[in-house]
């Protein structure tokens, strides 16, 4: 320091404020979306006859709400509070961030709005439509000037463990949106991505994971970093720890999407590059776990009595137990036995219950009285809320992993004829739905606790006096930058470069997993059997897409005996070459559809669709009655085969030109068809025929059963 | 289908080129950080939190 000349300035705890508020309430409207879904699963009634209740459509709604309202509404608060104070700055603009939190805000409804109506992309986590699209890379335009506006002003010459998490969330959430929604628009609403089948499936899930990661795990550990320490008043463990965790984590992260593709026809040497880089995310992992737990030390006789301590030990905790088990289950002869079951349903619980939810919790309840100048309400109920939501979290992932288990173990049973065992989809369903009802009672106690905290965190910003809501003056040292640094320290007093180095990080396993899927034309074959979909069958899987089937049936066909013999000859990649977007799927709570082409007659999926119990007793699947009273959009078909030929579909302008007047033949000849069933030749224009015309299509170009 | 595609595609050499790249960089690194002579230094830094400057 040359000089002992200080400057004031004041923090703007007015946007942490809004944030805050923001976290808890779409918390409890996320969780209260989550319990509904749980109800639906425990029983199917539990849509109340609604389409935009049902839980196609609501499934999206709850992850979107859960991620990016409750958790991404957190991480603001977070970062504006704890950014302004390592950087002992006022934020760059309090304008952007007011038009960053109304911006955020407005994504949020829309979002809400949109997908029950159905309005979706068909990718999961990534579901909204272009025109949210374009505006949530406006409004994360607009934070991340405000970041680095906010850095670059700073008077603290180094940058902050904390703030580096921040800097790689910043820079890797932005490059995953673009990325992975570039897409062709159809109308207002309706949008094809530019990618298909496999390639689509390899950007969807190097997205996917990466959102868990640099959205729900990077920027949350930055916060840890910081909070822990204040909490108790000491600081981190291991600064040195933190670096080398913070490098590893972020190179390693970004390479482990494939292992969401295990056994699927995404070539296997990108499969087995995804399992290894798993696999080695232990080690930075638990690195971070460790120091965060350490940094505890000698503070534990406060966890007993201070319930902001206990969430984040718990949080720390799931961290640790949901970054062991993530990589144990991209084990490949792990993942066979998990995937596509209520396992990962488990597992995504543990990570965003019990880390992100506890952290949030123990984050707020540290900011709250403290920005409000004020005392929490209740130290008591916070400890409830803690031991219910723990307890609540507990009933829900062991609920999960039992039927996981359960039901990966009865797919896969095979008797000594080579036979399935359970060859009746739904006999597997049956034997977990207690399971699902213990599920329910689980996410009912952690909703509860969402609400304990909305009731505490209210009375305790009640209880705060107006006439002390100013902002007080802080003084510090202006920066002064030293010469005689070097190294990682020297880097550390530079953002820009660190921001570069940090995307560079990133950016390598980016490209090198993406060079083998972009060249996958050059060594996928491509049959001649496989065609692109009829008109009618375009607008039957714009319906699939619509009512977001793939939330619960998949349409990838493993290569192993069991799926095999339950659903016929394994998915190939050049299957799908046509799919924009790709509709493999996660989970099977129903059936794979790979192959459903063909193996029932078609009246047999029109009583299906109307009342799945009629055809299959036991079934969990919600009634479609709307699709026997909705028109079919003709007037629309040439317009989106125009875009999905623009987009590599190998349309003719004849099939573009009398697109229409095909799609309404094939629709009569499928009405046609089932007349002898009984169903009216009126039935044609409607939505559930051209939907029946989709299923019947599936897998039967390679090796479809009839 | 699946050794089709590994048979055609050859550049195992880039994960294998990056990976010795990471653990090089990785084993430097940590030599550098965990070096004693920078103990003071690192525990300034993890002090920062600790202070949010003087209230006027």
């Amino acid at each position: 320091m040359n000089d002992h000349k200080l400057e004031s300035f004041s923090y703007n705890d007015g946007i942490v404020k809004k944030f805050a508020i923001a976290t808890t309430l779409w918390g409890a409207v996320g969780m209260l979306v989550g319990v509904l879904l749980a109800a639906q699963l425990a029983h199917w009634k539990m849509n109340f006859g609604l389409e935009w209740l049902t839980f196609g459509r609501l499934r999206p709604l709850h992850t979107n709400a859960v991620i990016f309202a409750f958790v991404g509404n957190s991480i603001f608060c977070g970062i504006y509070h704890s950014l302004q104070r390592l950087c002992k700055a006022r934020v760059y603009s309090d304008l952007l961030a007011n038009i960053h939190f109304w911006g955020w805000q407005l994504v949020i409804v829309l979002a809400a709005i949109t997908l029950p109506l159905g309005y979706t992309s068909g990718k999961e986590y990534a579901e909204l439509e272009w025109p949210i699209d374009i505006l949530i890379t406006v409004v994360w335009v607009v934070f991340a000037v405000n970041f680095f506006g906010t850095i670059i002003k700073r008077r603290e010459k180094h940058i902050y463990v904390s703030i580096w998490f921040y800097i790689s969330a910043v820079v890797t959430v932005a490059l995953l949106h673009i990325v992975n929604s570039i897409e062709l628009p159809v109308s207002f609403m309706k949008s094809y991505p530019v990618y298909a089948g496999v390639q689509d499936a390899m950007v969807q899930w190097w997205y996917g994971h990466n959102a868990v990661a640099f959205f729900l795990t990077t920027p949350v550990l930055g916060l840890m970093y910081y909070y822990v320490p204040k909490a108790i008043n000491r600081p981190v463990y291991s600064y040195r720890l933190s670096i080398v965790h913070f490098w590893s984590l972020i190179f390693i992260y970004i390479w482990a999407g494939p292992h969401h593709l295990l056994y699927t026809a995404l070539p296997e040497w990108a499969q087995t590059l995804g399992m290894v880089f798993s696999i080695m995310l232990w080690a930075p992992s638990w690195g971070g776990m460790i120091n965060g737990l350490l940094t505890l030390r000698g503070a534990w006789n406060r966890v007993r009595k201070e319930a902001m301590l206990k969430y984040f030990v718990t949080a720390l905790t799931f961290y640790g137990m949901s970054t062991f088990e993530g990589p144990l289950l991209s084990i490949k002869s792990i993942n066979s036995l998990g995937h596509y079951t209520d396992w990962i349903i488990g597992h995504v619980h543990g990570g965003g219950i019990g880390w992100n939810y506890m952290f949030a919790a123990g984050m707020l309840y540290y900011i709250v009285p403290r920005i409000w100048k004020t005392k929490l309400y209740s130290e008591k109920l916070a400890a409830n809320q803690f031991w219910l939501a723990t307890i609540g979290l507990l009933l829900y992932y062991v609920s999960m992993l039992v039927a996981g288990i359960t039901q990966g173990l009865m797919w896969r049973a095979i008797d000594e004829n080579g036979q399935l065992v359970y060859p009746n989809f739904v006999e597997t369903v049956d034997k977990i739905v207690p399971m699902y009802w213990v599920r329910l009672i689980g996410g009912l106690m952690v909703f509860a606790s969402m609400l304990i905290m909305l009731y505490n965190m209210y009375k305790t910003i009640k209880s705060a006096k107006k006439e002390e809501q100013t902002e007080d003056v802080y003084q510090a040292s202006p920066r002064h930058d030293s010469k005689d640094e070097s190294g990682h320290r020297k880097l550390e007093g530079m953002p820009v470069i660190f921001s570069i180095l940090a995307a560079i990080a990133v950016l390598v396993g980016t490209i090198i997993e993406f060079v083998p899927a972009f060249l996958s034309n050059q060594f996928i074959e491509v049959s001649e059997k496989v065609k692109p979909y009829t008109a009618l069958e375009v607008a039957g899987r714009d319906i699939y897409i619509r009512e977001g089937c793939y939330n619960c049936h998949s349409q990838m066909i493993r290569p192993m005996a069991s799926d095999v013999l339950r659903y016929g000859k394994a998915s190939e990649a050049t299957e799908s070459i046509y799919d924009h977007p790709f509709q493999w799927g996660s989970k099977r709570t129903g059936p794979d559809l790979a192959r459903v082409g063909g193996k029932y007659p078609d009246s047999w999926h029109y009583f299906h669709m109307l009342d799945p119990r009629k055809v299959t007793p036991g079934s969990l699947m919600p009634e479609y009655t709307w699709l026997f009273k909705k028109k079919t959009g003709y007037e629309v078909l040439p317009k989106k085969l125009k875009v999905l030929k623009a987009i590599g579909v190998p349309y003719t302008e004849a099939q573009i030109e009398n697109s229409v007047a095909d799609a309404k033949a094939q629709a009569l000849s499928i009405t046609q068809n089932m007349s002898n069933a009984g169903v009216e030749e009126k039935m044609q224009d409607k939505q559930i025929i051209a939907l029946i015309a989709y299923l019947q299509r599936l897998g039967v170009d390679l090796g479809g059963e009839k | 289908m699946k050794s089709l595609v590994l048979s055609k595609f050859s550049q195992i050499w880039m994960p294998s080129l990056v990976l010795l790249m990471f653990f090089t960089i990785f084993s430097v690194m940590v030599f550098y950080i965990f070096n004693k002579k920078r103990d003071e230094r690192y525990q300034h830094i993890s002090e920062l939190p600790l202070d949010e400057g003087e209230k006027k």
